[in-house]
Formats: C-alpha cells, structure tokens, sequence
C-alpha cells in the first residue's frame, strides 16, 4: 500500500499539491489526471522522491519513502522531459539504466527500442519529442519497477507510437504486474488501461475512485427538452446542451432500472459518460462546486 | 555494479581521448622547446598535467551535480548513495591523477636525461620528492573537485543570487590549496608556509566544504536541468 498523509508540496509560496491524502493499493493500473497546474507533476515528485514534501508524508508499506533505499530501487518515475544528458547516447542512456536497475530488462529493452524505431547510435538531443517520449516509455517499462510512474509519457508520440506503448503497458503489465501511475491529459485514449482514477484540482484531491465506479456514475439522458428536465429532478447536473427542442443533459447520477424504464417510456435515451467528459465537467470552475459531493 | 565503478564507466570515454590528448601536447611542445633550444629547464608535465589534473577534476566536481545527480536518482538510487559513490570516484580520481601527475614528471625527467635535453634548472625528482610532490599535488586535485562540487550545488539548489554567495564559499578549498600547496614549472612551493601546517590548512578547507557540499545536496529536489 502506498499511502499519502496531508501531502503538501510548496514552491516559494505558491502551494502546489495542498494537503492531499490518499490510499493506493498496489498492483493496479492508476490514471492521474488535472488541468494544467493542477499539481500533477509536483505529486508525483514527491511520491518518487524526487522531491521532499512541505508537509506530510508519503509511505510505502509503512515505511517513510524519502531517500529509503529500499523505496527508491523500486520506483521508476519518468518525467516528460526525461531526466537523461542530452549529450549522451541513446545506448549510453539504456546502458546506465541497466547497470543501476536491479530489475532492468536488457532483451526487452532491446524489443521496445525496435519496436519505437528508436537508432541506439543516436544522441539524445537529437531525437524529436516522440522519440524522446518513445526513449521514456522504453525506461520506463523495461525498468520493470514495482512503482513506476510515467509522466505524460506520450508527447510527440504519433498515433501509431502511442497505440504501440499502450499496447505494450498493458502486455507487460498482466505478464509483471506492478503499480503503474499515468499521468494524461490524453484522457479517452489511455481510460480504458486505468483500473482507478485520480483527479486533482488546483493541487486538491477532487476525485479518487474505480474506473468502473466513475463510468456508472454519470449519465447522458437525450430528448424532449421538458421529458428531460422532469427526469433530472434535483440531481446534479454535469452538463447540458439543447438543439431545438431537443436537449441533452449530462447527470451525475447513478440511475435504477425502474428510473431507466420509465424515462425509456417518457422517449429518453441513455448513454454512457465518457472519463473525459465527466472530467471536463468536474474540474470547470463553474461546476466544481457542485462536482464534489 | 557499484556507484563509483557506474561512474568510471560513464568518465571512461571522456578520461582516455583527454589523457591522449595531453600527452600529444606536452610532447610536442617539449620536443619543439628541446628541438629549438637543445634542453629545456622546466617541467612542461608539471606545468600541463598539474593544471590539468585541478581543471579537469574541477569541472568533474561540476558535472557530478548537473549532470549525473537526476540521473541516478531517476535510476532508482538516492542523494545519499550518490554521494557516498561520487566521494568513493572522486577521492579514487583525485589519487590516480596526482600520481600521475608525479609519475609522468619522474618520467619526463628520465627522458629528458636520456636525450640529452634536461637543462639545469629542470626539478629532478627522486623518490623521495616523489612523495613530497604527490603530497602537495593530491590535495590540490581534491580541493578543486570539492570547489566545484559545492559551487554547481549552490546553482542547482538555490536562485542565482544565492549561487553567486555559495561559489564564493564554494572557491575556498581551492583556492587554500593553491596558495598554500600550488608548485610552480620548477616545482618549488609558492607559499612559504611549512608543509604540515599547509596540508592542515588545505585538508581543513576542503573537508568543510565537503561538508557544505553534503548537506546541500542530501535532501535537494531534483531539477530539470538543460543537457
């Protein structure tokens, strides 16, 4: 278990991450998500030590993680911008990993550097954003550390690199489970590998819960602008837009099937609220208030 | 593998095309003194290795902070590991280059001799001055790798303003150890001070900046620092 207790990470006086706390099993795929600025970055600096917290503390099986040896052999934090030499070698890169990482993966590193068409003979400064971003994945997945945080690990990539690491995450994932943190604004792409999500706002902990859960938590009712409205009732609403007379209302609210049936039988449709809408929703300042219920 | 052996694995590179480099330069420049004016008497190893040894371990100090720090924390070690293996690097460079240091002046010397090109003012070492010069040369290397340890961990910790305050501290150890132990092209002391009590001096400097140099690094966030 991985706990955090009042995290509070400060910059000078600007309070970037303000007193989050929080319980994550282990062995479970976890999607963090945040506007800009919201505190993502600086979390996760703290959750791998690369940062000392203000105020609280972070803990791995009860044990205080910064600067703890045995913590930090087992965290694998990839920050977007990489925290390589820039006049370094893409082999020189993968071989320091190696020879530092206890669970370092030679022959699977050697795969994912093909498979992201990355040139080992290549400096990094050399490399274009997706490839810097591909070098990140393969440090990343090949690390095969117990925690491993991956830091908007998708910059630059094009379609088909992207569709490649999240291929390979979850391959890799189910053969050596471990805790993997993603950090996106790329929401509907990667929701379906998040096992739970997290969402903070203006360094705030706005939301933690099952992917599933959050999935079933709200809903899109369509149709006649007054059948829609009568069946919102007192719920609150997400969202909502009209056409004509035609309106579409986004709930957060997890309906019964009796409900279902009966807006059914009033001409409403239902649908399901994607992660990335919910989120949008959430975390709109004019909605923010009524999201964290 | 060990802190330290990673981080001759990654210097290698850099230590052997510089090493080349040196002895390509002071043998021509000795061969062209020795050539022009039948002998030459001074050190040019002394006045070229012994710089280079302090400059070179200098901007190591440096790059062990801006350079390999993230790295090896990003691998899974902490500041405090790090330390312990740039300690265990830097006191195993700062020996192996002062014993070069002298070795190559003893040889230098040899050479010369047996050319024919060693002229009277040349230092002559014997084995004895062998030990005496590696004592005033090792510190010396060591102080200015701790000076420039502790000036790049000022930068990378603190704002500018405040990096400019800690440089200052951070020049003293190398700074003592020049003025106290530095030998010039004749390999005589400059200071007039006696040994030990330089030594002392020197040794005292350089110890409490790597003590600054500890407790600035030991608990610092981890930047994103360019290249």
């Amino acid at each position: 278990m991985i706990e955090l207790r009042d995290l509070t990470v400060r910059y000078g006086s600007t309070v970037a991450v303000d007193g989050v706390s929080l319980d994550l099993p282990t062995g479970k795929i976890y999607g963090l998500l945040g506007r800009n600025g919201s505190g993502k970055t600086s979390l996760l600096s703290a959750l791998a030590s690369y940062r000392r917290p203000a105020r609280g503390s972070v803990r791995f099986d009860g044990a205080d993680a910064f600067e703890n040896p045995a913590v930090m052999r087992q965290t694998c934090f990839v920050r977007d911008t990489l925290d390589v030499n820039d006049s370094e070698r893409v082999r020189g890169v993968l071989a320091v990993a190696g020879w530092l990482r206890p669970a370092w993966d030679h022959d699977y590193a050697a795969r994912l550097v093909d498979l992201f068409e990355l040139d080992p003979r290549k400096r990094i400064s050399a490399l274009s954003r997706g490839q810097r971003s591909a070098l990140g994945a393969v440090l990343g997945l090949a690390s095969r550390a117990p925690l491993t945080i991956l830091d908007e690990t998708y910059l630059g990539m094009d379609a088909v690199a992207r569709s490649n690491f999240y291929r390979e995450l979850l391959a890799d994932y189910l053969v050596h489970p471990r805790t993997i943190i993603l950090s996106t604004h790329l929401i509907e792409e990667v929701a379906d590998l998040f096992e739970r999500v997290i969402i903070l706002d203006h360094g705030r902990l706005l939301l933690h819960e099952e992917t599933d859960e959050l999935r079933g938590r709200g809903i899109t009712v369509t149709g006649p602008a007054a059948a829609v409205e009568a069946f919102a009732g007192g719920h609150p609403v997400l969202g909502e837009q009209s056409l004509g007379g035609v309106r579409a209302m986004t709930l957060d609210w997890r309906p019964e099937p009796a409900d279902i049936a009966r807006g059914e039988a009033a001409g409403l449709t239902f649908g399901p609220v994607g992660i990335q809408d919910l989120f949008i929703h959430l975390t709109s300042p004019s909605k923010r208030l009524e999201a964290i219920r | 593998m060990s802190m330290h052996g990673v981080l001759f694995r990654i210097y290698r590179p850099i230590i052997i095309p510089f090493a080349v480099i040196l002895v390509t330069v002071d043998l021509s420049i000795t061969a062209l003194i020795v050539g022009g004016n039948g002998e030459i008497g001074f050190s040019m190893w002394l006045v070229l290795a012994g710089s280079a040894a302090k400059y070179w371990l200098l901007v190591v100090g440096i790059m062990l902070v801006v350079m390999q720090l993230r790295v090896f924390v990003a691998n899974g070690r902490t500041r405090r590991e790090f330390l312990a293996g740039a300690g265990v690097f830097g006191l195993i460079a700062s020996v192996t280059f002062a014993a070069i240091v002298v070795l190559g002046h003893g040889l230098e010397g040899v050479v010369l001799e047996a050319v024919g090109g060693r002229g009277d003012g040349y230092p002559v070492l014997s084995v004895g001055g062998m030990l005496g010069e590696f004592g005033q040369v090792f510190p010396e290397t060591i102080a200015y790798m701790i000076s420039g340890a502790l000036v790049a961990a000022g930068f990378y910790r603190w704002r500018p303003w405040i990096g400019v305050v800690v440089m200052v501290g951070g020049a003293i150890p190398a700074l003592v150890a020049d003025g106290l132990l530095g030998i010039d092209e004749f390999g005589v002391m400059v200071a007039r001070l006696p040994y030990p009590a330089a030594l002392a001096l020197s040794l005292a400097a350089t110890a409490l900046a790597g003590l600054a140099f500890h407790r600035v690094i030991s608990g610092v966030a981890i930047r994103r620092t360019a290249g």
